[in-house]
C-alpha cells in the first residue's frame, strides 16, 4: 500500500454496538479501498457488512473509529455532505418524480435549474442504456430498468464513492449478468472507487478487484481476487469462498499429516506447529489412473455440477472434492490416483 | 357482500336528500297541499349568501390552520419527537360537542385563559360569540390537527421514511428534502384528510350552535333554526339550506377528487 | 445552530400546549365549588358538580350514549368488513360507483340527512331511536370500511392458502386464520364506529324527536345555561372517558398484535 497514493475510502478501528445487542455488529473493522477500485464487501448474513455501508455513507454513527474519504476525515460530517452514493437492493425512485428527474435530483437539491440538471442526467440515463425511458414515470418500468435508474441517479450525484448493497439479489440471473457487464462499462468510462456488498461470492468474483471478508462483525480476510481463493485466511472464508474440502491433520516440519499422507505446505502458511485444516480448491486437484499417483483414493460421490461433474474420493477419513473435466469419466466405487499440486495446498486454523 | 353496505348507505342517503329536495321545493308540507316552487330558496336569499360565506371562511381557515399544526406535528414525530402526536392522539375520542364546551371554558369572557392573563370583562377580546368566531374556528382546528397530524405521520411512516434516506444520500439537506421529497409525497394525504375536515366544518352544527353567535348564522344552524321554528312553513328554507349545503360539500369533494386523481402519488 | 434547537423546542412545547390546554379548565371546573372571576384557580374545591350530576339525567344519558355505541358498532363493523373484502377482492360490480356511495355520508352534512329523514321516519311510524341507529351506522360505514380496506390490502393471502394445503376448511381458516390476523384492525374500525354513535349531537337531536338524551345532548343543555360551569365540565370528563379507555385498550391490543405479524 503506497502512501503516495491517496486512497478513495478507507476505514480505521471502524466499530458499532447496538444499545440492546450482545455483540456488536461491527469491531474494529480497518480497510481501504484504492481510488477507483472495486472491492467486494462478502459474509454470511448478520455479518455486518450492511452495517460497515451505513457508517461509511454516514446514514449511521459509529461507537469507534473513523472514516475517511479522499484522505478527509469524514467521520463527523452528516451523510449528505460526504460524496458518498449509494444503491440498494430496491430502487427506490422517488415515485413523484419521472424517470429523468430522478436522475436530476442531486443537481435539483444542490441549486441547479430543472433545465440544467436535467440536461445532465440525460447523460446518466444514457450511460446506463435506458436513455429512452426518459420521460416515463418512475412506477412504468420494470424492476431491472429500475435499477439502471437507480445507479444513474446515484452516479449522476457525482460521488467520490459509490457504495452498493447487495443491489442485484432482488433480480434473476439473466439480469444479474447483464448489470455486471454494466458495472463494468461503468467503471471503464467514469472510474468510481467502488465498494459492494454481496453474500455471494460468485458476484464479487465478477464485479470487484478485492475481496474484503467480514464474520460476525470482524474482519477475517482481504485480498485479491486469487488470493482469496487460493489462500483463505480462516476455514470459514473458505467456506464462503465456495470451498468444498477440507482435511484435518498436524502441521509438523513443514508439512500436513492426515489420511491423505504428509504433504509438503508453502512456507508462508499461518500454522507451522499443530493442528491444522488442508483446505483445498475443488477446481485446483485432479485425478488420474490410480498407479499414476502417489495417493490412491475411492470414488464415493458423483453429483453434476453444470456441465462439469464433481466427485468426492475417500482416503481413509479424508474427503476431497474434485471437478472433472467433461471428458473423464470414473464410476462410483472405482479407485483413482489424486493430484494435489503443491501450489495448491493451504492450511488454517481449526475451528 | 358489498350488498348490506351499499343498501344500507343508498337507503338512507337517498331517501334523505330525495326528502331534503322535496321539501325544499315545496312537494313535501307539513301541512296544506304540495306545490312546486321555488320559495324556500328565495325567501332568505340574502340570508343564505351571508351564511354561505361564514360557513365557507370559517371551513377554510380552520382547516388551513389545522394543515400547518397538523403536518408541523406528523414531520416533528417522524424525526423523534412522537410527544406532539401522543398528546394529539387524544384528542380523537373527544366529541365535538364536549371540545366545544372546553373551548368555551377556555376562551370565555370569564373563562381559563382570560383569567390566566388577567384580563377582566373588558378588555378580554370577545372570543366566543364574537364577530370573529375564533372559538368555533379554534374547536374545529383544535380536532382537525389532530385527525391531519395522525393521517399525515401514518403516510409518513410508511411512504416516506426510506426516500428520505435516498435523498440524503444523493445530497439533499433538511430543508432540499423537505421541498422536493417530504412535502410533495404527503401531498395527496394532506389534501384527503383536508377534504374530510373541511366538509365536516361546512356542515357543523353543534359548535357553531355553542360558541358562535346569533347573527350571521353558519348553514347548519340556520337550517336547524328554520326546521325547529313554530312556523311550520319555514320547513322548505330549511330543507334548502340543507341542500344548498349539500351541494356545496359535494362541489369541493369534487374537485379535490380531480385534483388527487391528477396526482401520480395517489394510488 | 442553539438557536435553531431552542426555536424548534420552543415550536415544540407551543404544540403540546395547544392540544393540551382545553383540557386543564375542564379538569379544574369539575371540582369547583367556587370559582369566582378573576381567580386563577378555584377557590374551593369539592364535589357539588358530582351531586348535580347525579341529581340530572346523567346515568340515563350515559347508558343512553353506551347503547347508540354499541348498536352502531354492531352494525357498522360487519357490513364494513364484507364490504372491504368485497372491494379487495374486486369481484364487484362498478366498484369506483361503489365506492362513490359507500363513502357519501363523509361528504354529506349530517344536520341534512337528520332534516330530510325527520319527516320521513314521523310519517312512516318508525322508531325514532331505531332511525337514529340506522342513521348514525350508515355515518360510520365509510370509517369502518376504509379501515378494513386497509387491513385486507395488507393481508396475505399465503396465509389462507398454506392453512388449506394443511387442510384447514373455510370455516376454520376463517375463525382460526383470518379473524386473529384480522382483529386488531377489526377493533380498530369498531371503535371508530362505536366513537360516531357515541358522539353524535345533531342526529340525535333532530331525528330522536327529544326523547333520546344522550350524554352530548345533556352537555349542550347544561352549557347553554348559565352557570353550570361545574356540571358541564363533569359530564365532559364522563363523555370523554369511556373513549379514551376504549382506545387504550384497543391501541395496546394493536400493539400487541401487530408486533406478532
Amino acid at each position: 500500500m503506497s502512501t503516495a497514493r491517496v486512497p478513495g475510502v478507507s476505514v480505521t478501528d471502524l466499530s458499532r454496538q447496538y444499545d440492546n445487542a450482545s455483540r456488536p455488529a461491527l469491531d474494529g473493522v480497518t480497510l481501504e479501498v484504492a481510488v477507483g477500485a472495486s472491492m467486494a464487501l462478502l459474509g454470511p448474513s448478520g455479518s455486518g457488512k450492511s452495517t460497515a455501508l451505513r457508517l461509511i455513507s454516514g446514514l449511521d454513527e459509529p461507537t469507534r473509529g473513523t472514516v475517511r474519504i479522499g484522505g478527509r476525515d469524514v467521520t463527523a460530517t452528516p451523510a449528505e455532505s460526504r460524496g458518498v452514493g449509494m444503491v440498494f437492493q430496491r430502487p427506490l425512485l422517488f415515485p413523484h418524480l419521472s424517470v429523468l428527474d430522478n436522475v436530476a435530483f442531486a443537481a435539483r437539491a444542490a441549486g441547479l435549474s430543472r433545465r440544467d440538471s436535467r440536461r445532465d442526467a440525460a447523460r446518466y440515463l444514457d450511460l446506463v442504456h435506458v436513455g429512452d425511458l426518459a420521460d416515463r414515470s418512475s412506477a412504468a418500468i420494470s424492476g431491472g430498468q429500475a435499477q439502471r435508474v437507480a445507479i444513474a441517479r446515484a452516479l449522476a450525484a457525482k460521488p467520490a464513492v459509490l457504495l452498493l448493497d447487495e443491489p442485484f439479489s432482488a433480480l434473476d440471473s439473466v439480469l444479474r449478468t447483464e448489470m455486471y457487464r454494466l458495472l463494468r462499462e461503468i467503471r471503464a468510462e467514469v472510474d468510481p472507487t467502488i465498494v459492494m456488498v454481496t453474500h455471494d461470492q460468485a458476484e464479487a468474483v465478477a464485479v470487484a478487484d478485492r475481496i474484503a471478508v467480514l464474520i460476525d462483525g470482524a474482519l477475517e480476510h482481504e485480498s485479491d481476487l486469487a488470493t482469496a481463493y487460493s489462500r483463505p485466511s480462516t476455514l470459514a472464508v473458505h467456506r464462503l469462498m465456495g470451498g468444498l474440502t477440507e482435511v484435518a491433520g498436524t502441521v509438523a516440519q513443514g508439512a500436513h499429516h492426515s489420511d491423505l499422507g504428509s504433504l509438503p505446505i508453502p512456507a508462508d502458511c499461518p500454522i507451522s506447529e499443530g493442528p491444522g485444516v488442508l483446505v483445498l480448491r475443488h477446481e485446483s486437484v485432479s485425478i488420474c489412473l490410480a498407479h499414476d499417483a502417489t495417493i490412491s483414493a475411492a470414488v464415493v460421490a458423483i453429483e453434476a455440477a453444470g456441465v462439469r461433474r464433481r466427485i468426492t474420493v475417500a482416503v481413509g477419513a479424508a474427503r476431497v472434492v474434485v471437478d472433472l473435466a467433461p471428458d473423464i469419466d470414473v464410476s462410483s466405487g472405482s479407485t483413482v490416483g489424486l493430484i494435489i499440486p503443491p501450489s495448491a495446498r493451504w492450511v488454517v486454523q481449526r475451528l | 357482500m358489498v350488498l348490506p353496505a351499499v343498501v344500507a348507505v343508498t337507503l338512507v342517503v337517498g331517501a334523505a336528500l330525495t326528502t331534503a329536495i322535496l321539501q325544499s321545493i315545496g312537494l313535501m308540507p307539513l301541512v296544506g297541499q304540495p306545490a312546486l316552487s321555488l320559495d324556500g330558496y328565495t325567501a332568505a336569499s340574502t340570508d343564505l349568501l351571508t351564511s354561505i360565506r361564514l360557513s365557507l371562511t370559517i371551513a377554510v381557515v380552520s382547516t388551513a390552520l389545522a394543515v400547518l399544526v397538523g403536518v408541523t406535528v406528523a414531520l416533528m414525530a417522524t424525526s423523534g419527537r412522537r410527544l406532539g402526536l401522543a398528546v394529539a392522539t387524544f384528542t380523537v375520542p373527544v366529541p365535538h360537542l364536549i371540545g366545544a364546551a372546553a373551548i368555551g371554558l377556555l376562551l370565555a369572557d370569564s373563562g381559563f385563559l382570560a383569567r390566566l392573563f388577567r384580563l377582566d370583562e373588558g378588555r378580554w377580546p370577545a372570543l366566543v360569540g364574537g364577530r370573529w368566531w375564533i372559538a368555533v374556528i379554534a374547536e374545529y382546528t383544535w380536532k382537525e390537527s389532530a385527525f391531519i397530524a395522525i393521517v399525515v405521520a401514518g403516510t409518513l411512516a410508511s411512504r416516506v421514511a426510506h426516500f428520505d434516506e435516498t435523498a440524503i444520500l444523493l445530497g439533499a439537506g433538511r430543508i432540499a428534502r423537505l421541498r422536493l421529497v417530504t412535502l410533495p409525497l404527503i401531498a395527496p394525504s394532506v389534501l384527503a384528510a383536508s377534504t374530510i375536515t373541511f366538509t365536516y366544518s361546512l356542515g357543523s352544527y353543534e359548535v357553531a350552535q355553542l360558541l358562535g353567535r346569533a347573527y350571521p348564522e353558519p348553514l347548519a344552524v340556520m337550517s336547524v333554526r328554520l326546521f325547529r321554528s313554530i312556523d311550520l312553513a319555514t320547513r322548505p328554507e330549511a330543507a334548502a339550506v340543507a341542500v344548498v349545503t349539500a351541494a356545496l360539500s359535494v362541489a369541493v369533494v369534487g374537485v379535490s377528487m380531480i385534483a388527487l386523481r391528477r396526482s401520480s402519488v395517489w394510488r | 445552530m442553539i438557536r435553531q434547537a431552542r426555536a424548534a423546542r420552543l415550536v415544540r412545547g407551543l404544540l403540546i400546549a395547544w392540544f393540551v390546554l382545553p383540557v386543564i379548565p375542564v379538569v379544574l371546573w369539575a371540582f369547583a365549588n367556587r370559582w369566582p372571576f378573576p381567580d386563577r384557580l378555584p377557590a374551593q374545591f369539592g364535589f357539588d358538580g358530582v351531586r348535580t350530576a347525579l341529581r340530572s339525567d346523567a346515568a340515563h344519558a350515559l347508558v343512553v350514549s353506551t347503547g347508540l355505541g354499541l348498536a352502531v358498532a354492531l352494525l357498522a363493523t360487519p357490513a364494513g368488513i364484507l364490504a372491504a373484502r368485497a372491494l379487495t377482492t374486486g369481484k364487484v360490480f362498478a366498484p369506483r360507483l361503489v365506492q362513490a356511495v359507500i363513502f357519501a355520508p363523509l361528504v354529506l352534512p349530517a344536520f341534512a340527512v337528520a332534516l330530510g329523514l325527520d319527516v320521513l321516519v314521523l310519517r312512516l311510524h318508525i322508531s325514532s331511536t331505531l332511525a337514529v341507529v340506522a342513521i348514525l351506522a350508515v355515518a360510520a360505514l365509510p370509517y369502518t370500511t376504509s379501515v378494513m380496506r386497509l387491513a385486507f390490502g395488507a393481508y396475505d393471502v399465503g396465509y389462507d392458502e398454506e392453512a388449506r394445503t394443511l387442510g384447514a376448511s373455510r370455516w376454520v381458516v376463517a375463525v382460526r386464520v383470518q379473524l386473529p390476523l384480522l382483529a386488531p384492525a377489526i377493533s380498530g374500525a369498531a371503535f371508530l364506529a362505536f366513537l360516531v354513535g357515541w358522539s353524535d349531537y345533531v342526529v340525535t337531536l333532530l331525528v330522536g324527536g327529544g326523547r333520546l338524551i344522550s350524554l352530548p345532548i345533556i352537555v349542550a343543555s347544561f352549557a347553554s345555561g348559565t352557570g353550570n360551569h361545574s356540571v358541564v365540565a363533569l359530564l365532559s370528563i364522563v363523555a370523554v372517558l369511556p373513549p379514551l379507555i376504549l382506545l387504550a385498550v384497543v391501541a395496546r391490543f394493536r400493539g400487541r398484535r401487530g408486533a406478532q405479524s
